[in-house]
């Protein structure tokens, strides 16, 4: 198992790198240091995101809710912050709770009242956004203190380096203690395996799949905090079609859809992949209707390469 | 030399990575004989039957076939030339029904050009009457039990009109009765001039149905022989390579506590109504027909499923379980009866199996520390004599009793008090199975309460201190330790299919 996990891993890099080069020669603007910092800075909402669908994806389900729920803690903190006037933390604690109750109630639907992950997250992907509508009621809200942006521009005093892409490398640490080295990790990798088997080995499957959901929640909520201050403004519209690049990176990155595969590195070269491809597409002046197709085609690639590696363990 | 063999297979080599299955072994097959295969686990008799069957198309070596030579390329093509196989690993697609399964790819079809159900079913009903079996066509495979989907196995290669069937140990999950509805169909087919290769583990079956034997050891080829013309002993000294007297160890160990005990356990249909108790230091034998609900009840026993009614006494307190976590945190250890779906991640390394029930063996100073995982697992993996080149080896990989040996693996890594085993031996060669008896009883010994769930009567007989008989969800018999010993299969057999009423042998002895 480890070698094919490598062996993927190696191949996502090697595509990076191809692709960079590709990039690099045919258009100059893509090697400048600027730009290199333009996509790290992309990188870590997505990146993030991934992070949290990863355990869904390992456990052999799905949540294509946490677009909508990125827009949905997005406004709540916004109303509280701007509008309520309230200090920053209030306002993220409140995210954060709201996405990991989001994400818990997924949970709960999928792995106790038995619904299929597509359309228990789909529900959630409708309520979420309908929520962010009604309560945004087409405002921005915009107009954040200088600490709270700090979280999306600020940069590590003395350096350029973002203080968001810390962030993510942070969490990415800790995912991949978990993920390797605590039971939660094994479980979870073993749910995908083989939910049956896992739960008579006395294993408590449905609390660690509702973890898993709610870690997804939660993980969108944390992009929603760095998007907002990234971009000094909360909109109901935010995170459209975030699930799609989360769920790609996770997938281009070596994570199989079938559960059970993939790991957490994997991802996180599968989200730098994704956004290369589109920061590529931007310079090269694609419009943003092609650009939609291109990148459905580069996942319809990703899920057709998981489905032929894995054919002999779809049973 | 030059016998009119219906297929002859010579120097027939397969490797996989890491292992040499096969090793230039030849095997033969006239019509209308029953030729049998053993072998150890991993020997490689199921993989030349894959050849054979046009599964495993990665071989070398020569196969005539009906006087000319063929190459093995697909199952279809093996299928069509009259080879058919009933394999060792079910392979039913579990979201279809019975009768879907069996004629799958080849409806029966209407004018209209849709599947004609009704054609189907009836078909289906016929071959499964044929075979005395009361499944219904109708039922979804995933409803079944093992034994029942061995049996629609069964039914699927003899609905090929078939000039060889391969069955791969087809009665590891069968009890008495339906292996007997088998023999019949046997005996028909080499009336009709069919050639049957038989795998088997169970010496007395391939004794009373076996015409010719060959024997295979570690990949190789050993000899042909004639069943009518070697003893059993012999049959296994040619297969473990050496002899082996003493198939039932017994060791005897005052028993102690009740560990487990049941009262008066009801599930709806399957469970009516069982008491039943297992002490520490005794092995606790249940046997019964397909469909007693012995499985129902350890499943219940152990939270996997939910009781309607009846009491549950772990160490004489009782005790409401309601998921397997309960119970393995009650110290139980459950060993499931279909290793595929319930007992493996068949795509993951054994490490991973072995220590799934308890990972806390495995951890270090900074979490899973998967070094002492490797030596661990190593240590169990070489007291079950698992054969496999490393522990990083895909469970799928390794052969049918390696597997099972792997999920005893697992629950042999837990602490557990009371070890229940539903058919522990399943697919498991002689020398191992007495390797797992020996287990069991340093389990006995340690003062822990072993329940085992068989079909095969003489293993039942052969390891258990008290016997449990189930029919139709109740117990029908009970055999206590003194009872043991006057004890007949003809009247367990009677027990199981209740035509004798529940009664004990002799009163004499009342326990506690
Ligand atoms: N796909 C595979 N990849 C690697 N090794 C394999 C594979 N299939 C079988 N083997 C190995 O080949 C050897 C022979 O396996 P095989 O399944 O033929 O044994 P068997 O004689 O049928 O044993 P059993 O009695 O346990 O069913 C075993 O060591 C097994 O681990
Ligand atoms: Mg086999």
């Amino acid at each position: 198992m480890k070698k094919k996990i490598n062996l993927t891993n190696m191949t996502s890099v090697i595509a990076l790198v191809v692709l960079c080069l590709v990039l690099s020669i045919a258009e100059p603007a893509f090697r400048s240091f600027g730009n290199l910092i333009n996509i790290f800075q992309q990188v870590t909402v997505i990146a993030v995101i991934a992070l949290g669908i990863n355990l869904v994806i390992f456990t052999g389900g799905i949540d294509i809710s946490v677009g909508s729920v990125v827009a949905f803690t997005g406004i709540v903190m916004g109303k509280i912050i701007v509008e309520g006037g309230m200090p920053p933390f209030v306002g993220v604690l409140a995210a954060l709770v709201i996405g990991l109750l989001c994400g818990t109630f997924n949970g709960v639907m999928i792995a106790k009242f038995k619904l299929q992950p597509m359309i228990a997250t789909l529900a959630m992907m409708s309520m979420a956004r309908g929520a962010a509508l009604t309560l945004a009621d087409g405002q921005t809200i915009t107009g954040y203190s200088e600490g709270f942006r700090w979280i999306g521009v600020g940069v590590i005093p003395g350096t350029q380096v973002p203080v968001q892409i810390v962030f993510m490398i942070i969490f990415y640490l800790i995912a991949f203690y978990i993920m390797r080295y605590r039971k939660f990790g094994r479980y979870i990798y073993s749910i995908g395996g083989n939910e049956e088997a896992t739960r008579l080995s006395g294993i408590n499957t449905v609390q660690y799949k509702i973890m898993a959901y709610a870690i997804s929640g939660f993980c969108a909520a944390i992009a929603s905090v760095i998007l907002v201050a990234k971009l000094n403004s909360a909109q109901s519209t935010a995170g459209l079609d975030y699930e799609m690049d989360a769920i790609a990176s996770c997938v281009i990155g070596g994570s199989s859809l079938l559960g059970g595969f993939g790991s957490v590195w994997g991802t996180f070269v599968g989200a730098i992949i994704m956004i290369v491809i589109r920061n590529g597409l931007n310079l090269l002046n694609v419009s943003s209707n092609l650009q939609k197709l291109v990148i459905g085609v580069v996942i319809l690639l990703a899920v057709l390469a998981d489905s032929l590696r894995h054919k002999d363990d779809a049973k | 030399m030059e016998e009119n063999y219906l297929v002859q297979m010579e120097d027939i080599t397969v490797e996989f990575p890491g292992v040499l299955a096969l090793d230039k072994v030849k095997f033969n097959a006239r019509s209308g004989e029953v030729h049998v295969l053993l072998g150890e686990n991993g020997a490689g008799k199921s993989t030349i039957m894959k050849v054979l069957a046009g599964v495993n198309t990665n071989y070398e070596g020569k196969i005539t076939y009906k006087g000319e030579e063929i190459i093995a390329k697909s199952v279809d093509e093996q299928r069509k030339r009259g080879v058919s196989i009933i394999f060792q690993e079910m392979n039913l697609l579990k979201n279809l029904t019975v009768a879907e399964n069996i004629f799958l790819g080849r409806q029966p079809m209407t004018k209209l050009r849709s599947v004609d159900w009704k054609k189907m079913n009836a078909e289906a009903r016929r071959l499964l009457q044929e075979i005395h079996s009361d499944i219904s066509e109708k039922a979804q495979v995933s409803s079944l039990s093992v034994g029942q989907m061995q049996m629609v196995e069964i039914a699927k290669a003899l609905s090929f009109d078939s000039d060889i069937i391969i069955m791969d140990e087809p009665t590891s999950a069968l009890t008495e009765k339906e292996v007997q509805a088998l023999f019949e169909i046997i005996a028909k087919l080499k009336k009709d001039n069919v050639a049957i290769i038989y795998i088997s583990h169970r010496l007395e079956e391939i004794m009373k149905i076996g015409d010719r034997l060959t024997v295979f050891r570690d990949g190789k080829y050993i000899d042909t022989v004639n069943i009518a013309d070697i003893t059993m002993d012999e049959m296994v000294s040619m297969m473990v390579g050496r002899e082996m007297t003493d198939y039932y160890p017994k060791v005897s160990v005052k028993p102690g506590q009740k560990l487990l005990e049941v009262k008066n356990a009801k599930q709806k249909n399957t469970l009516k109504g069982v008491s039943f108790y297992a002490r520490g230091g005794e092995i606790t034998g249940f046997y019964g027909l397909m469909g007693a609900g012995r499985t129902e009840l350890m499943r219940a026993i152990f939270g996997a499923d939910q009781l309607d009614s009846g009491e549950i006494f772990i160490g004489g307190k009782k005790h409401k379980i309601s998921s397997c976590e309960q119970a393995k945190s009650l110290g139980m250890a459950f060993l499931t009866e279909d290793r595929k779906s319930q007992g493996l991640i068949l795509k993951f390394d054994l490490n991973q199996n072995i220590s799934l029930a308890n990972l806390d063996n495995s951890m270090g100073k900074f979490g899973l520390d998967m070094d002492k995982e490797n030596r661990n697992n190593q240590k169990l993996a070489d007291s079950m004599n698992v054969k496999t080149p490393s522990l990083k080896q895909k469970a799928k990989n390794l052969s049918g009793g390696n597997q099972q040996k792997v999920v005893i693996c697992k629950w042999l890594n837990t602490e557990a008090d009371i070890f229940i085993f539903d058919e522990p031996t399943r697919g498991i060669d002689v020398g191992a199975k007495t390797e797992i008896y020996k287990i069991m009883n340093s389990l006995k010994e340690q003062g822990k309460a072993v329940v085992v769930v068989s079909s095969e009567l003489t293993e039942c007989m052969g390891i258990s201190d008290r016997i449990y008989v189930m029919h139709e969800g109740t117990i029908t018999g009970t055999v206590e330790v003194n009872d043991m010993q006057y004890i007949t299969e003809e009247l367990m057999v009677g027990y199981a299919t209740a035509s004798k009423k529940a009664k004990k042998v002799e009163e004499n002895e009342k326990e506690n």
